[in-house]
């Protein structure tokens, strides 16, 4: 399958089309209104978050984001539409989305030490 | 005529039945409650109406799930054939199991630990967990009254001395991240990072933080006491440069196969990267085909690890067919951006 990946840390945002998106089982809940910024992922530690900052959205530009249900705490799938949007972390570059469907998930990491597979904490 | 189940054990004529569906995990379950003889019902169970239907009126005594009198219910639960068995258990259970999900008795239902079909019951009053024997007796309140074999005392003996040993190990490998994390920045506030157990740098769980440990204290220093060779090289375009390193750590303990390996030095594989945004040094861990058995890069590869590190890892089978993964399927496709 080919698809547009973009990358910031430890976020992969994949586009894919409208139908692959409601194809994704875990993308029930979805959410649109949002107060001071719409949060992808927030760092468990270092409370960092990868978001979007309404304020500085442009004209016309809505971010919707989807959970799996109202009591999922990650975030699975983003819709941008309008205009483009920006992904700000403290620690990373900021990235650009164009409108469109994107499935989001945290890169994975094998801690050998516990033996364990885990998303990669920060 | 309506009537509730003690009615029907109590009061019924013989022949009277009842019939009900199992609760959740088994409404695909069907039981019928025949009364036999005075103050005796029998359970038969069946995947439809017309099989229980016919088991009844054979008398498939073989079919019979637990007889139930006013005093309680009692199971003969039928034994594992020998060259079937692929796990610790000795008796089938799953009727068991459909049976409590009615709710009957309070509190009891089945459970699975560590390769053990466990059953979670009262003994005088108290929730207890036994491991499911030839017979057992139960009263009307979920009480296990029959007597527990001395095999399965030493079964469950055994079960809970592995849980507790694997409980411990979590805590204490759990306590030693914490311990690290917290003297790193300790030590860092402090200023004497040359005195921080180097390490320890591999315990730390945060990502940030490790990678802040390993800049500040210098990746070279928290190699150096390791035997490291390097696996594979690749520069991907706009992300830089990607190393697939193998490290010899010192005494690793790890649960496999159900079992704790012995503590000894292993070779552990981890991705060397830099951070476009900062600069910074990661190192990232990634498990090769024998750390993990359904969760694997497919190739040693940078490439490899970075299709399983971003989730693009090839398909891989279930039961039999776990292990023959379709390595051709796989690709690591690039991020536009990646910052």
């Amino acid at each position: 399958m080919q698809y547009k990946k973009y990358q910031q840390g430890d976020v992969i945002l994949r586009q894919v089309s409208e139908e692959e998106f409601n194809n994704e089982s875990r993308i029930g809940y979805k959410t649109t209104k949002h107060d001071k910024r719409a949060v992808l992922a927030e760092g468990e530690e270092t409370g960092h978050y990868h978001a979007v900052y309404m304020d500085d959205m442009l004209e016309g530009a809505g971010i919707t984001l989807c959970a799996s249900s109202e009591y999922d705490k990650q975030n699975r799938g983003v819709i941008v539409t309008g205009a483009p949007v920006e992904i700000r972390h403290e620690e990373h570059n900021t990235i650009t989305l164009e409108p469109g469907f994107y499935l989001q998930r945290i890169v994975n990491e094998h801690d050998h030490i516990s033996g364990i597979t885990r998303r990669v904490a920060d | 005529m309506y009537m509730n189940l003690m009615q029907l054990i109590k009061e019924a004529k013989p022949g009277t039945f009842l019939k009900s569906r199992g609760g959740q995990r088994y409404t695909y379950d069907k039981f019928s409650f025949v009364k036999e003889k005075k103050n005796t019902v029998k359970v038969y169970t069946g995947h439809t109406w017309n099989v229980i239907e016919d088991l009844v009126k054979e008398h498939l005594t073989e079919s019979v799930i637990c007889t139930l009198t006013p005093e309680g219910v009692t199971f003969k639960l039928p034994k594992v054939d020998k060259g079937k068995r692929y796990n610790n258990n000795h008796h089938v259970t799953w009727n068991m199991g459909s049976f409590f999900s009615l709710g009957l008795l309070y509190g009891c239902y089945t459970r699975h630990s560590m390769g053990l079909t466990l059953v979670q019951c009262n003994i005088k009053k108290k929730n207890a967990t036994v491991v499911p024997h030839g017979v057992m007796k139960f009263d009307w309140e979920g009480n296990l009254i029959s007597e527990i074999p001395k095999r399965a005392i030493k079964q469950y003996n055994t079960w809970y001395k592995g849980v507790k040993a694997t409980r411990n190990a979590q805590s204490r490998a759990r306590y030693a991240q914490q311990k690290a994390e917290r003297e790193f920045k300790k030590y860092d506030k402090a200023g004497e990072l040359d005195k921080y157990p180097i390490a320890n740098v591999f315990l730390i769980q945060n990502a940030q933080l490790r990678s802040y440990a390993m800049n500040a204290i210098g990746l070279e220093k928290v190699l150096a006491p390791y035997p490291v060779k390097v696996v594979n090289t690749e520069t991907i375009e706009g992300q830089g440069k990607y190393e697939l390193v193998d490290i010899q750590l010192p005494s690793i303990s790890i649960y496999q196969f159900g079992r704790r390996t012995k503590s000894q030095p292993k070779w552990c594989l981890y991705l060397k990267m830099t951070n476009q945004s900062t600069g910074e040094y990661h190192l990232e861990g990634v498990p090769r085909k024998s750390d993990s058995w359904n969760s694997y890069i497919p190739e040693e590869t940078v490439r490899g690890a970075l299709a399983w590190r971003d989730g693009e890892e090839p398909e891989r089978g279930h039961g039999f067919d776990s292990g023959k993964e379709k390595v051709s399927q796989w690709k690591y496709i690039e991020p536009v951006i990646l910052t």
